[in-house]
């Protein structure tokens, strides 16, 4: 998958790194099981330390998303993670913060509602592929 | 006599060639880069432009031919061997300046027409070409096998012929094909051209090995586009890393089959590596004129160039004229030269700077060595 990072965002490279390859998993543009870069090809072909990648990694493999085998690298796990009771809290305080921020910026509940219902069915086509 | 004005000659032509490579350096470059300083790629289409890359042209015509004319006939006149290695350095000392010089007067345009203010931030790469570079970047290693057997060959006749030579071994012929140097016959001197020939497959190798590793490169404006330039841009100039190997190690190795007497015929071979050195100069000319940096000049299919995002603006971490990448925050060694085609080090990286001043290293060590 193609990984664009953003060196002005506000958000850290290590954050824009595991948000694009959580999305990359689930568009299936990385595949279950598939190697990633090592950590010294990636880091050295995106312009950047290498820990950042590494810290990247490791917080991915502590979610669940990648094993981190000796030999073989990052690898994607062949079966995701799945929604913890802690996972779960942290989606409704996520989910609680953005509905207020939006509700208050005069986005109503079906606005919001479509644009969640348009990422859903973005990512199920192109799951499908 | 006749000898020295041929080597002055081929030294005028080496300086030529330097000059036309000089000339031909924005041709090659990627297409946003203009004097080693990035400008918006709609930009370079302006008369400003133009004017700098005209003005360069005709400047370093007018300074490089007649420092050209005055070197060659000063090292024709001063018999030394110092004044002739110098020549070439001197020559690239005054083409290099004219560089700088037009560099400086692209770095002052882009901040006058405030395009120094449109660079982007974004860096794109692509997973699965980081991860498997090895295979999807370059012709396979295999290839390599080809030259190693022409080393075995060379290698198994300088063995085999060992006990048949004479106690005085030629080593050296001038251009007529006499015999003008010779060498104590030892199992050494046997294997002196085989094991030459192992050094140049070793530094060949290194090379195709240091591009394998280079960092990737690829326009965020047209990622895909970029990425499938880029690969065959690498596939083209590792198959010219091994073609050109091979062609060397044949070529050594009909020098070797002279220096056993197996083969006497100096101007069949001088023919032979006249068209191999053709074959290598030319087929480099052609591939940075055709491919330019990075993929840069081809020319896809179905490529739409519509998308308007701005390449990300590094000038800053690229010091002399925009000639030498110092980035310490990043982790690669080898990345794509700024001008012309090729790659150089990180010198950022403490690796880095060491290769950067080792041929310095070398040159002074040969220097006082070779009195």
């Amino acid at each position: 998958m193609l990984l664009k990072i953003d060196f002005e965002s506000e958000m850290p490279i290590y954050e824009q790194l595991r948000r694009q390859i959580i999305i990359g998993i689930s568009t299936g543009e990385l595949e279950l099981g598939e190697e990633l870069p090592s950590v010294r090809q990636l880091g050295g072909d995106i312009g950047i330390n290498l820990h950042t990648v590494n810290k990247t990694y490791n917080i991915l493999k502590n979610e669940g998303y990648l094993i981190i085998d000796r030999r073989r690298g990052a690898m994607i796990k062949d079966s995701l993670p799945e929604a913890s009771e802690e996972y779960m809290n942290m989606l409704e305080n996520e989910l609680d913060y953005l509905i207020s921020d939006s509700k208050n910026r005069g986005i109503d509940k079906d606005d919001f509602l479509k644009i969640c219902g348009r990422f859903y069915d973005k990512l199920t086509r192109e799951g499908d592929r | 006599m006749g000898e020295r004005l041929i080597m002055v000659l081929f030294n005028t032509i080496t300086l030529l060639i330097l000059l036309i490579m000089q000339l031909f350096m924005p041709k090659i470059t990627r297409k946003n880069i203009l004097f080693g300083v990035k400008i918006p790629e709609e930009k370079m289409n302006t008369d400003e432009v133009k004017n700098i890359v005209k003005g360069f042209k005709r400047e370093n015509l007018m300074v490089g031919i007649p420092a050209l004319i005055i070197i060659s006939l000063l090292i024709y006149y001063i018999d030394n061997t110092y004044v002739f290695t110098l020549s070439t350095f001197i020559y690239l000392g005054i083409l290099f300046l004219e560089y700088v010089r037009w560099n400086k007067k692209s770095k002052e345009l882009k901040q006058e027409k405030g395009w120094d203010k449109l660079g982007g931030k974004v860096v794109v790469i692509d997973t699965k070409f980081s991860r498997d570079r090895g295979k999807l970047s370059t012709v396979s290693q295999k290839w390599f096998l080809i030259p190693v057997m022409v080393i075995i060959i060379s290698t198994v006749l300088s063995l085999t012929m060992y006990p048949t030579l004479p106690d005085k071994v030629p080593t050296h012929w001038d251009f007529e094909g006499n015999v003008d140097a010779y060498m104590n016959k030892s199992i050494f001197t046997a294997l002196l051209m085989p094991l030459t020939q192992v050094l140049m497959a070793v530094i060949i190798y290194v090379s195709y090995y240091f591009m394998l590793r280079s960092k990737q490169q690829i326009n965020p404006n047209n990622p895909e586009a970029s990425l499938k330039k880029n690969i065959i841009f690498r596939k083209a100039w590792s198959a010219y890393f091994i073609v050109t190997l091979t062609l060397i190690e044949v070529m050594f190795t009909v020098l070797n089959m002279m220096t056993l007497g197996i083969f006497r015929n100096m101007k069949i071979f001088n023919i032979f590596s006249f068209i191999i050195y053709g074959v290598i100069i030319i087929g480099s000319i052609v591939l940075s004129i055709v491919l330019g940096q990075g993929g840069d000049r081809i020319k896809l299919k179905d490529e739409d160039d519509n998308s308007k995002a701005y390449d990300i603006d590094d000038d800053k971490l690229w010091k002399l004229g925009n000639t030498i990448y110092y980035n310490p925050d990043d982790s690669s060694l080898f990345v794509e030269k700024r001008i012309g085609v090729g790659w150089t080090v990180n010198v950022g990286r403490p690796l880095g700077m060491f290769l950067m001043i080792l041929p310095f290293i070398v040159i002074v060590i040969r220097l006082v060595l070779v009195r």
